[in-house]
């Protein structure tokens, strides 16, 4: 009998996809259903923020430090305005470090919850995708009351924030965490995380073993799926992370193997209770006071030299590296976008010879990459 | 009706009306009787001849039922959407007619109004053969299909059979549509079809023979007769291991409909629309009509075999209408709630498999597989098996034939 | 995979799968309920006094100083005029109200991130609560800050829907707010405790009232502005 001939088949899931969390191209040489290699190809979404930044006074580029990852806006601010006061050794007031320690946790959540839906979408749950944003847009109305934007705050600026947190937006959040954080995440777990067709789908699927993600740069939630606890909150804390109470959440392989994508999906799950717990607190204790420093909002001219300085955004390590040269702009500013770590550990995973062509998807939703880090 | 035609004198338009009446059961034609004794009343100073009227009246029970499809596809589309957006929290369409229910027309017009394109290096004539083989895989399964009692296109005495068999064609349309799009992902698409459609049949023909050995006929409307009287006389409740089966069925009718948890063809975030992304405008209609309409046709089949068809289990209200002397109000009173009960029986199924498609995410092909050959096909030959011992040994009553095995029936 | 391993797995997955559908099941039947959809443009939701949208400028107040024009990080805002005579400085500006011949804000290039209303010394430029905006041609997305045009007479219709349907809600949900802190002032002289419990004031947190947005400009009138902006000192 004659040998069936087989071929490898060459499929671009091109830039625009309904599952590739942005533009963003891969290239899979597939064996029938089984991916053998997958190449990756990124820049679509490069808007030259760093080229940019050098043109723009340190006031002038908050706006677009918005705009890397914007699902966590927050977060991009806070990084950058913490770099520049790192470097001008600025003291913030108490009350505007407060008030960035809620804004940031809430956008965390909000990150998370977009994840949350999306990985869902992506495997065909449709419904946990419109819920998760029903109570997105919950936070979302909130940061619109707090500075006028729903996605792009340039709220935190370097010297503190720009509006004062009145009241009744501490009774909304309030409110939100009361509605958010002992039903709400109970239904989604119910809904999606302990379906048994979910758990087929993300476990034992896509394991990032932990020497692979450490050597590749990965952090944030999918490092500590794989096993890590690194959270930059607790590890090295800037501001006043130290004062909270909250525990970092790492992935066990309580329904497959440890890295899976379950065990990361789970991770972001489990950390939206974390942030509502530190900003209770913080709600509690917030101190009251000036909320920024004038001085530095009507401009800032850093000394010369240079410095580094990480947060733990929404997908991980958020870096700024700032070089200034004594003006009123920035000489360099080197954005440090998590998803671009993360990103390039998914060639390795797809490679190993058990993934399919549906787990391709899987994996990209785990790792919750968002592409205006990737290529800033 | 062949014997008819090939007599030495062609019969009229009388006799065939006479045929039909005496045997209902046999090979009936239903709708066309009805048609044919129309004819007759009308007069026989009609002389057409007798091969006209049979075509005739062929062409408008195909297209009665055609129409069925095409109202039902209507209404089912805003009922998934409603559906679907109340789950979800939201409105669903609204602004089409009051609560959107205008908005399906305004969709199948847009549809109709849409260029048709072929890609280039798409091999035409498969191209534009692929649904039309869908569709027609789909519509011919109707043919046996009651809509209430006595009102059926052509119950054949082996309706079931006929519906498992045909059934099988659709898989070939798929095909070709994935095939003859030039599209790698439509490839995939339809190489993931077609073996998901092929494998889930054998639960399901599986899930047929149980029934099938129960009742004793392929008959659809004799399955349905003998699910006479109260509700426990339905098939889901005459056999433990029928109720089993049941579900086993209802699995197997998703994947075969290609629907959610079984969408893997049509994944929407992995290939855009699996094996029909190279369709738009009124190609596109007829797959989502014929996609519909399959939902609609295994409920039915699904009411039909296990939960009563057009009885709704209560005496009292299937009395009414019954017996040769009842009143004609009576009568047509009857016929109209057993066709609404069946129908409306068949829509619950249907919105059941609307509610599981909007909470369970996709299986993987892998995992699709498993659950065919490892899950569904030993439990159901077991099943089988055992519904065959079962209705042995206890005679086919009511409520799992207890009461009759103990002696508490007359 | 042994075989009560198998059996377990089967009874765990359709357990899982009936508890996700007994949720959806949930939504559907309290749909009226749960439903948060705003059917815009029919309803609309309230608008913060603190959203960035559309600009509006105080033209007597400007002293074309470009600060605004030049804090843009896009640069979207396009002056041209006379500037006044250099005066006294006062209230930390130098120079009286300009003759402004164009003062526009393009809307192809604006990313609504508010950076323009703090340098304005004399506070006079501002985002205003407006957002609905659009237009069929590159050229109409200039909005003439001078005369406050919009270009369409039904977007003008719209837009003052809007406002007068924004001041009933907030009027709607000052309302709300009155009546529950009556409540909560009734559960309390019920509880037996102090009434009158005076809110903890936190300085540095004004309670001004943020205003609505100016009238329209009539030929040589003037729009009243309520104090808009917290105070930043």
């Amino acid at each position: 009998m004659p040998e069936v001939k087989t071929e490898e088949m060459l499929l671009n899931m091109g830039p625009q996809h309904p599952s590739t969390h942005g533009v963003f191209r891969v290239v899979i040489r597939t064996d029938g259903e089984m991916v053998l290699e997958s190449e990756s190809h990124i820049g679509y979404l490069h808007r030259c923020f760093e080229k940019v930044a050098e043109n723009n006074n340190y006031l002038q580029v908050v706006p677009y430090t918005d705009r890397m990852d914007y699902l966590c806006a927050m977060a991009n601010n806070l990084g950058y305005a913490q770099t520049v006061e790192k470097l001008m050794k600025l003291q913030v007031p108490e009350r505007a470090e407060y008030i960035r320690v809620i804004v940031t946790e809430l956008n965390r959540i909000a990150s998370h919850l977009m994840a949350f839906g999306t990985y869902g979408m992506d495997l065909g749950a449709m419904t946990p995708f419109l819920y998760a944003f029903r109570d997105r847009e919950m936070l979302l109305k909130i940061f619109e009351k707090l500075c006028g934007q729903r996605l792009n705050y340039s709220y935190i600026r370097v010297g503190g924030v720009t509006f004062d947190m009145t009241d009744e937006i501490l009774a909304d959040i309030e409110r939100f965490c009361e509605y958010f954080e002992p039903d709400i995440l109970k239904e989604y777990n119910d809904l999606l995380s302990y379906n048994g067709i979910f758990i087929s789908r993300a476990a034992n699927v896509g394991v990032l073993p932990v020497d692979l993600a450490i050597s590749y740069g990965v952090t944030g939630p999918s490092l500590r799926g794989s096993g890590v606890a690194r959270d930059l909150r607790k590890d090295e804390p800037s501001s006043i992370y130290d004062r909270f109470d909250f525990d970092v959440m790492v992935g066990s392989g309580e329904m497959g193997t440890v890295g899976d994508c379950w065990d990361r999906y789970m991770v972001r799950v489990r950390e939206m209770t974390e942030s509502v717990k530190i900003v209770r607190q913080a709600i509690r204790d917030i101190p009251s006071g000036p909320f920024c420093d004038k001085k530095a909002f009507r401009g800032v001219k850093p000394p010369k030299g240079e410095v580094y300085h990480k947060i733990e955004g929404a997908r991980g390590e958020v870096g700024f590296y700032l070089v200034s040269d004594g003006t009123v702009k920035p000489y360099r500013v080197k954005a440090r976008g998590p998803s671009f770590c993360n990103i390039s550990v998914l060639d390795a995973l797809t490679s190993k010879g058990d993934c399919m062509v549906a787990d391709m998807v899987a994996i990209i939703g785990s790792l919750d990459i968002v592409m205006g880090e990737v290529d800033r | 009706m062949s014997g008819l035609l090939l007599a030495q004198t062609p019969p009229t338009v009388g006799e065939l009306a006479n045929q039909w009446n005496t045997n209902p059961h046999q090979g009936g034609l239903y709708l066309e009787s009805a048609l044919y004794q129309l004819v007759d009343a009308m007069g026989s100073s009609l002389t057409l001849p007798p091969w006209l009227v049979v075509a005739a009246t062929l062409l408008v029970v195909c297209l009665l039922v055609f129409g069925f499809i095409n109202v039902f596809g209507l209404f089912v589309v805003w009922l998934e959407r409603k559906a679907s957006a109340h789950i979800q929290c939201r409105y669903g369409p609204m602004e089409v007619g009051p609560h959107g229910v205008l908005q399906t027309i305004a969709d199948g017009i847009k549809l109709t109004s849409k260029e048709d394109i072929v890609p280039r290096l798409a091999d035409r004539p498969l191209f534009v053969l692929a649904p039309i083989i869908v569709f027609a895989g789909v519509l011919v399964r109707f043919v046996p299909l009651p809509f209430g009692q006595e009102l059926v296109a052509s119950d054949m005495d082996l309706g079931l059979f006929f519906v498992a068999a045909v059934g099988s064609v659709e898989v070939i349309g798929v095909i070709l549509a994935g095939w003859s799009s030039n599209n790698k992902w439509s490839l995939f698409a339809t190489m993931r079809t077609a073996t998901q459609m092929v494998s889930y049949e054998i639960p399901l023909g599986l899930a047929f023979v149980s029934v099938i050995v129960c009742a004793g006929t392929f008959s659809l409307q004799e399955i349905i007769a003998q699910q006479e009287g109260w509700f426990w006389n339905w098939f889901i409740l005459k056999n433990p291991f029928l109720l089993l089966m049941a579900p086993i069925y209802l699995v197997a009718s998703l994947a075969e409909c290609k629907r959610a948890p079984f969408d893997l063809p049509e994944a929407e975030s992995e290939l855009v629309s699996g094996f029909h992304t190279e369709y738009s405008g009124m190609r596109f209609a007829i797959f989502f009509l014929a996609e519909y309409a399959a939902m609609y046709l295994v409920s039915a089949i699904a009411v039909v075999l296990f939960f009563g068809g057009w009885w709704t289990g209560i005496p009292l209200i299937d009395g009414i209408g019954m017996g040769a002397d009842a009143s004609a109000g009576a009568a047509v009173t009857g016929f109209v709630i057993k066709a609404a009960v069946m129908v409306s029986k068949a829509v619950f199924l249907v919105f059941v498999q609307i509610w599981v498609r909007w909470t369970l995410p996709r299986v993987r092909l892998d995992q699709m597989m498993f659950i065919c050959w490892k899950v569904l096909t030993p439990i159901a030959l077991v099943c089988l098996v055992g519904a065959t011992l079962w209705h042995l040994a206890s005679g086919g009553g009511g409520l799992f034939g207890i009461p009759a095995l103990l002696g508490l029936d007359g | 995979m042994t075989f009560g391993q198998y059996f377990t797995d089967i009874f765990r997955v359709s357990r899982s799968i009936a508890i996700g559908m007994s949720i959806t099941l949930k939504y559907l039947l309290t749909f009226k309920k749960n439903v948060v959809t705003v059917q815009y443009p029919r309803e609309r939701d309230l608008i913060p006094p603190r959203h960035r949208g559309i600009h509006y400028l105080e033209t007597e107040k400007c002293v074309m100083c470009w600060k605004c024009s030049d804090i843009c990080p896009v640069d979207c805002i396009y002056i041209e005029g006379t500037r006044g005579a250099d005066g006294p400085l006062q209230d930390g500006y130098r120079g009286q109200k300009a003759t402004l011949s164009k003062f526009t804000v393009d809307y192809t290039v604006c990313i609504f991130c508010g950076l323009c209303e703090e340098p304005c010394p004399p506070k006079c430029i501002w985002l205003g609560p407006e957002f609905d905006f659009n237009a069929t041609d590159r050229t109409m997305m200039e909005k003439n800050l001078l005369t406050d045009e919009l270009y369409t007479q039904e977007d003008e219709k719209f837009v003052e829907w809007a406002r007068v349907e924004n001041e009933r809600l907030v009027a709607e949900k000052k309302r709300l707010a009155a009546e529950e802190k009556a409540k909560a002032a009734e559960a309390k002289a019920a509880a037996g405790e102090a009434t009158a419990v005076a809110e903890k004031e936190k300085p540095g947190a004004p309670k001004k009232e943020k205003g609505g947005l100016p009238k329209k400009k009539e030929k040589g009138g003037l729009p009243t502005k309520k104090a808009k902006g917290d105070t930043k000192e």
